[in-house]
């Protein structure tokens, strides 16, 4: 006897294998579309209803995506910053030295950011660009604002795109920081880091929040929905922080 | 393990020839695709290869550990490559004048993406002979950078008169015995001295010309590269019997071996307790191992205080079972390191 109630479906049953044609090294939604980030050159869109289709963006590999669920951003070796959505792409920026784009962010109200080496672009009516201290080793917009954490050796810069004579406020952690994540209300920075580990700043009073105890470098994290839980890889297990509460996973 | 790409680390001091090396490997009908890690834009320019600018930029490992450096941009370069898998045969890492070896090599170790998907094949550096002598006594990253060599090229030979030339391999003999030496000008070599060493070159230990070793018995049996049948050969010959011995002030190198087996149980606490000691002064160690009770062969090398070893294969049944090491570094403690070295006979 099953008690499993009949209206229950399982994961399985909701989901198909897509053959996406090489390796896949991200996957964002454009609406219902499942979008796949290939290694090299294109994105494989999955339709609902099953159909399949490739399109190429980038000339080379592809180096990062950012996707908020109406439009794609991508990196790429080619130098190249592409926007995708359902029917189209086009190139949003060209590097002129064709320097690889390694990192890409988008943010609210259309604003997207990306970085090619030590220097940090963020756009939104225009272009604003940020020499940081060393090479850019991660983008993440602040969710109120037109504001972009980005980390790099040593910690991570704030930096407010449209108000130049503002100093970017620099937040000093030793190390090489190599991901960058805003928590969705805003308090928290999280960076991931060369070692197995990750590092928290709670904005309001930069207090240090260390997230130690991975068996591997930290290559994946995400928010549950709401921003309760940060999860993340670096372990066989999925490691889940908690950040609901006002002094976020410090102590736990 | 083989499908683990490997990469050429390409260092030598300025205006050594390393750019003149670079562009030979990529000019050279090979049939294989290169993809170019360097330090500077547009000395090169071959359309086949992918080409990459990096910055160089080395940072300390928060692991306690002083001497533990990473270049964080090759971390981040490797990464984008891998994306490309299938594209290119080898990666060869090209370093400024100025660079020292360590982080670029420790990179390999350290970073487990990096060091899941390539490997260190070889450092190759490129020597001036006619500055190098100057640059050993003023330049700290050219000794360190021979020191760090597996191949070195005493390149050109062509403004130096056969006594200078004489005089500049004996030093890097001084610091370096276990690098494989070939003299050029222009930098032209067979490639195949240069690319696909494979492991470092770790067999090249069990063959070192013990006249060059520290605490020899100064029984002058050259035995040069015998192996690598190519006009070579002629260029070693007139040294035979006639080479000069130094002894760097301040940089050493160290040969212990042992014909009765190892415990592993003793031998892994004692180097990895070594090299946590002495690490700073530690440049180089590599080694060969036979473990008792154990059909294969342990291979290791290290970098200030890391250490990367595995089995490498089983022990042929007429080869002698013997365990070597040898250690590269300032100042190293010798005594220590014998005895300690002894204690570990199983």
């Amino acid at each position: 006897m099953s008690e499993t109630r009949s209206d229950t479906v399982s994961v399985v049953e909701r989901t198909r294998a897509v053959v996406a044609g090489g390796a896949v090294v991200g996957a964002h939604f454009l609406g219902r579309t499942a979008v796949f980030v290939l290694g090299e050159e294109a994105l494989v869109f999955a339709e609902p209803d099953g159909e399949l289709r490739r399109m190429g963006i980038h000339d080379g590999a592809i180096l990062a995506s950012a996707g908020d669920g109406a439009r794609i951003v991508s990196g790429g070796d080619d130098g190249k910053v592409v926007t995708t959505d359902v029917g189209s792409s086009r190139v949003l920026a060209a590097d002129p030295k064709s320097r690889w784009i390694d990192h890409v962010a988008l943010g609210p109200d259309g604003a997207a950011a990306w970085s090619a080496g030590k220097t940090a672009f963020a756009q939104a009516k225009e272009l604003r660009q940020f020499e940081a201290p060393s090479t850019v080793g991660g983008l993440a917009f602040l969710p109120k604002g037109f504001r972009l954490a980005i980390a790099h050796y040593n910690g991570a810069t704030l930096w407010f795109p449209n108000a130049p004579q503002a100093a970017p406020e620099r937040l000093e952690w030793k190390g090489s920081h190599l991901g960058a994540t805003v928590s969705p209300d805003g308090r928290f920075l999280v960076t991931t880091m060369q070692e197995p580990m990750l590092h928290g700043w709670r904005l309001v009073d930069r207090q240090h929040m260390r997230m130690s105890g991975y068996a591997a470098r930290v290559m994946s994290l995400d928010w549950t929905p709401g921003g309760r839980w940060l999860a993340t890889s670096g372990s066989t297990q999925l490691i889940l922080w908690p950040f609901h509460t006002k002094d976020g996973p410090m102590g736990k | 393990m083989t499908d683990k790409i490997p990469v050429t680390v390409l260092t030598g001091y300025l205006g050594a020839g390393k750019t003149t090396l670079l562009n030979r490997i990529l000019s050279e009908p090979h049939g294989k695709k290169y993809a170019v890690i360097v330090n500077e834009f547009g000395e090169i320019g071959i359309d086949n290869d992918l080409v990459v600018g990096a910055d160089e930029e080395v940072f300390e490992m928060n692991n306690g550990c002083i001497c533990c450096t990473v270049r964080g941009d090759l971390v981040r370069i490797l990464d984008g490559l891998m994306r490309r898998k299938g594209k290119f045969d080898a990666i060869i890492v090209e370093t400024t004048g100025l660079a020292d070896p360590a982080p670029v090599a420790q990179t390999f170790f350290i970073d487990e993406n990096v060091g899941r998907r390539t490997k260190l094949d070889a450092v190759v550096t490129v020597a001036d002979a006619k500055w190098l002598n100057e640059r050993l006594k003023d330049a700290p990253e050219a000794k360190n950078q021979i020191a760090f060599a597996d191949v070195i090229l005493i390149n050109k030979t062509d403004l130096v008169s056969a006594e200078e030339l004489a005089e500049v391999e004996a030093r890097i003999r001084g610091i370096n015995p276990y690098a494989r030496l070939h003299k050029t000008e222009r930098a032209k070599i067979p490639l195949g001295e240069v690319l696909g060493r494979n492991a470092f070159d770790l067999d090249r230990i069990l063959d070192i010309e013990p006249a060059f070793l520290e605490g020899d018995d100064h029984d002058h049996e050259h035995g040069h590269d015998h192996d690598h049948g190519d006009d070579h050969d002629h260029h070693h010959a007139h040294h035979h019997g006639g080479l000069k011995h130094y002894h760097d002030e301040d940089m050493q190198s160290m040969s212990l071996k042992s014909d009765k087996p190892l415990d592993p149980d003793k031998f892994f606490p004692w180097i990895q307790d070594l090299v946590q000691k002495e690490g700073p002064n530690i440049l180089r160690c590599k080694g060969i191992l036979a473990f008792k009770g154990d059909d294969q062969r342990f291979v290791f090398q290290g970098v200030h205080m890391i250490l990367d070893g595995d089995h490498q294969r089983t022990w042929n049944k007429d080869e002698k079972r013997e365990s070597r090491i040898v250690f590269i570094g300032r100042n190293l403690p010798g005594k220590t390191i014998t005895e300690g070295f002894e204690r570990c006979i199983a």
